[in-house]
């Protein structure tokens, strides 16, 4: 009897040490790693509208396009676009071959439907301003009643979008393609739209897009699979897993082989490159700008625009540049996403005894300017308040998290933030979302100048009369320096090494090729 | 028969004679003179970048520690971050000293509501998680040196408070202050000449011991991010500027000598705290072996 007690117990032993052991990978498995979770899988339900929700549900639905890094456009839901009457619309011939998850075909009825619900007032959607550029809708999004939407279904492949100004498609897909994602509505028939939201539908999606949904653990792994059906080809593995972790555990957890891949396209600092390529993780170098830094400035509490220019030449846009992007990147004079269609002759030098004359000019009182960062950015807050007790400049820092930053900006708490966005190639990218009534942040008193200047870029299509207006606006903007472009940064990609024919750059746009992934 | 031959008989040369002690406090008091009286001497500037030195630069004859991510001069930060760490550690021990004595002197010596209202105050305050409470305090009131100061000073008083309301608690009845108070002596003289100087010494003992703790919550504090205002530096939040794998593994010299600094400070602030608890007590009959 002790014997096999012992005998028992030593096989106890041995299974349990043997699941302690690593665990068998699967070898069609892809493990995705982020730092952040998405916040639902509704993709018109994201309280914070985040990039890590958009990326998640890029994976789950369709959208019209695929846009790359450089601002060109590749066919998804989509398969050909085109302008129609004359500019005010867009007409989309839908790829026949979508499906959904449940084998249902992606008509041109579900986009339409799709907008038609999310645009309605009773419908509880967040980030509905998303449509507000189609005809039919207010400022906010919501379809005016007594007014045809500007989303119609020609015929069962063809969409047609009407807008209120004149829009190219490629100024459409680049701005607003990441935020347009069409939904199953043949299984939402007979749903109130205010209880639309409410759906146990979307704690198991059906979309149309690569990936189907499996599982979740809320806020920390979702288990999706690939979608044998979907149109632009089967993903070569089986099951994408993604696992929310530590920031600080991503490129750790890729050199020890616990991941395959993380978003956003494996990015990394020159600082941890290092460590990546010594954990044999190849490391591409970006070509494309992902990020663009801004000084924003409380126009009320700093109204002399000589002021405004002489903070611009008293920082050393080299420095800070250097100091962040550790030489990746580029200081600007123009908010211009560089590498796109369009261009500025403005360039920048640093001045720090012009910068004297201008505050001389705009009688500078030696008021002590309030400038917001958050708590990552402290060090290049330190730097800036350097550079600008220069030129005389006293700045105290005050380190807060993001939404305080941008609330305390909108308040006019706070003189000057430091903030950094993805780039577009749009040459508005920047400038139409801050130049309007409703997100006036600069505090500027007259927004007439840009907002004429701005409607007038947006009527005009392309080429040389539309660049002379985006010179005209840059130099404007150059005069009364509203706001401080900083530079544009790249950045590097920690290369999985176990995924192929990722496309890294792209991802800063919320879209990844799934379909095109193959396990090496 | 006992002997009491070896033992000094002030609390003065008793300290003086525990080594452990001495080397603790002469460490401190050097370490306090360096942090002091260095940038001055050297024209060390904690707050300016040495743009040609670049940023993470190694340690070279220029700087001798090396500069930070902003590149300025890491020795001058390590010498000006401790006078702001030892200033918070002291201070806020002082604060704490200063309102917890008089505390539990009132509560161990009136008892009844006194002591009903102050135990269960320090009761109360006691009952929250410390760093918890600190960093919610603190993120209320803006991150600076003054209101750390402040924060951890007020809230460390109820250990010092218990400390002398137990004590007070056995002098209070004790036949020489029956005595005094039948002879007509006011109560805050009672206080002040007989109990305060019966029940001080184990305070004395926990004041470094107060000046460690808030030096370790200060770096705690700068370490989770609402610590000092930058650019002010402290040893906590230069360790919290090398936070980052890359330096830790290839640029020690930005994060030891902060975390070597904290770790020595606390121990001398400790060897004191132990040296003057067994120099006070005279009960303490054996002579410490060191």
């Amino acid at each position: 009897m002790k014997k096999l007690t012992a005998l028992f117990l030593s096989l106890a032993l041995l299974l349990t040490l043997a699941a302690c052991g690593p665990e068998g990978k699967a070898a069609d498995v892809v493990r995705y790693g982020m730092s952040n979770a998405w916040d639902t899988l509704m993709p018109y339900n994201s309280p914070s509208g985040s990039n890590y929700t958009r990326i998640v549900c890029d994976k789950i639905y369709d959208r019209l396009a695929y846009v790359h890094a450089d601002g060109s456009l590749d066919p998804r839901g989509a398969a050909s676009w085109e302008s129609a009457d004359d500019g005010m619309a867009v007409v989309f011939h839908l790829d026949e071959k979508a499906a959904f998850h449940d084998g249902t075909a992606v008509t041109a009825e579900h986009w339409a439907d799709t907008i038609a619900l999310m645009t309605n007032p009773d419908c509880p959607a967040l980030g509905r301003s998303v449509f507000n550029v189609l005809a039919g809708t207010d400022d906010n999004g919501a379809a005016i009643q007594g007014e045809a939407l500007g989303a119609e279904a020609v015929d069962e492949y063809t969409l047609k979008l009407t807008f209120k100004t004149p829009t190219t498609p490629e100024d459409f897909l680049l701005d607003r393609n990441r935020e347009f994602y069409v939904l199953p509505t043949h299984l939402l028939d007979g749903t109130a739209p205010s209880e639309v939201m409410d759906l146990e539908l979307w704690e198991a999606p059906v979309g149309s897009g690569p990936l189907k949904f499996v599982e979740e653990i809320p806020g920390s792994q979702l288990t999706l699979q690939a979608n044998p059906d979907y149109h632009l080809g089967r993903p070569g593995f089986d099951t994408l897993v993604i696992t929310v972790m530590d920031k600080s555990n991503l490129l750790p957890s890729l050199m020890a082989g616990d991941l395959d891949y993380y978003a956003f396209g494996g990015n990394l600092s020159v600082e941890s490159a290092e460590t990546a390529r010594k954990g044999g993780i190849e490391v591409l170098e970006g070509t494309v700008p992902n990020s663009f830094y801004e000084l924003m400035l409380n126009n009320q509490t700093i109204s002399s625009s000589a002021i405004r220019r002489a903070i611009d030449l008293a920082l050393d846009k080299d420095a800070l540049c250097l100091h962040t992007a550790q030489g990746l990147g580029e200081p600007t004079a123009t908010d211009l996403t560089p590498g796109t269609e369009y261009t500025s002759s403005l360039t920048w030098n640093r001045d720090v005894e012009g910068a004297k004359a201008l505050l001389a000019e705009g009688g500078y009182d030696g008021s002590t300017y309030t400038l917001a960062c958050t708590s990552n950015r402290s060090g290049l807050a330190a730097l800036m308040q350097q550079q600008l007790a220069e030129a005389d400049i006293t700045v105290t820092i005050e380190t807060v998290d993001s939404a305080t930053l941008f609330s305390g900006m909108a308040d006019g708490k706070y003189d000057m933030a430091i903030a950094s966005h993805t780039p577009g190639a749009l040459p508005l990218w920047f400038t139409e979302s801050r130049f309007s009534e409703g997100n006036n942040i600069f505090h500027v008193s007259d927004l007439s100048p840009y907002t004429a200047l701005i409607a007038q870029i947006k009527a005009t299509s392309g080429g040389a009369e539309r660049q002379a207006l985006v010179d005209q606006l840059q130099e404007l903007l150059a005069q009364e320096r509203p706001f401080i472009p900083l530079w544009f940064g790249r950045t590097l990609h920690a290369q999985s090494p176990t995924v192929d024919n990722i496309d890294y750059p792209s991802s800063s746009f919320s879209n990844e090729n799934v379909w095109e992934w193959t396990l090496k | 028969m006992e002997c009491h031959a070896y033992l000094p008989r002030s609390p003065r040369a008793r300290f003086r004679r525990d080594r452990r002690a001495m080397a603790c406090l002469i460490i401190l008091v050097l370490e306090l003179l360096l942090v002091f009286l260095l940038p001055p001497l050297l024209g060390l500037e904690p707050n300016i970048s040495d743009m040609e030195a670049g940023f993470w630069a190694s340690p070279s004859q220029e700087h001798w520690l090396g500069t930070d991510g902003e590149g300025r001069d890491l020795l001058a930060r390590l010498l000006c971050g401790g006078q702001v760490s030892l200033l918070i550690g002291l201070s806020a021990a002082a604060i704490s000293a200063a309102l917890g004595v008089p505390l539990g002197l009132l509560a161990g010596y009136r008892r009844g509501a006194w002591e009903f209202w102050i135990m269960r105050l320090a009761d109360i305050v006691q009952s929250f998680p410390s760093i918890v409470l600190v960093l919610c305090l603190v993120a209320l009131t803006g991150p600076s040196a003054l209101n750390i100061v402040l924060v951890l000073g007020l809230l460390g008083w109820t250990g010092i408070a218990r400390l002398v309301y137990g004590n007070t608690l056995t002098v209070r009845d004790q036949e020489y202050i029956v005595a005094v108070r039948a002879l007509g002596a006011s109560r805050s003289l009672i206080l002040r000449r007989n109990v305060l100087p019966n029940v001080i010494s184990p305070v004395w003992c926990s004041i470094p011991l107060r000046a460690g703790r808030a030096i370790l919550s200060e770096s705690s504090l700068s370490f989770l991010g609402v610590g000092i205002r930058t650019p002010q530096a402290s040893w906590g939040s230069l360790i919290k500027a090398a936070a980052d794998l890359t330096v830790l593994t290839g640029r020690p010299w930005a994060w030891l000598p902060p975390a070597a600094c904290i770790i020595l400070t606390v121990l001398c602030l400790a060897g004191i705290g132990d040296g003057l608890r067994d120099a006070l007590d005279t009960r303490n009959r054996r002579m410490p072996d060191r």
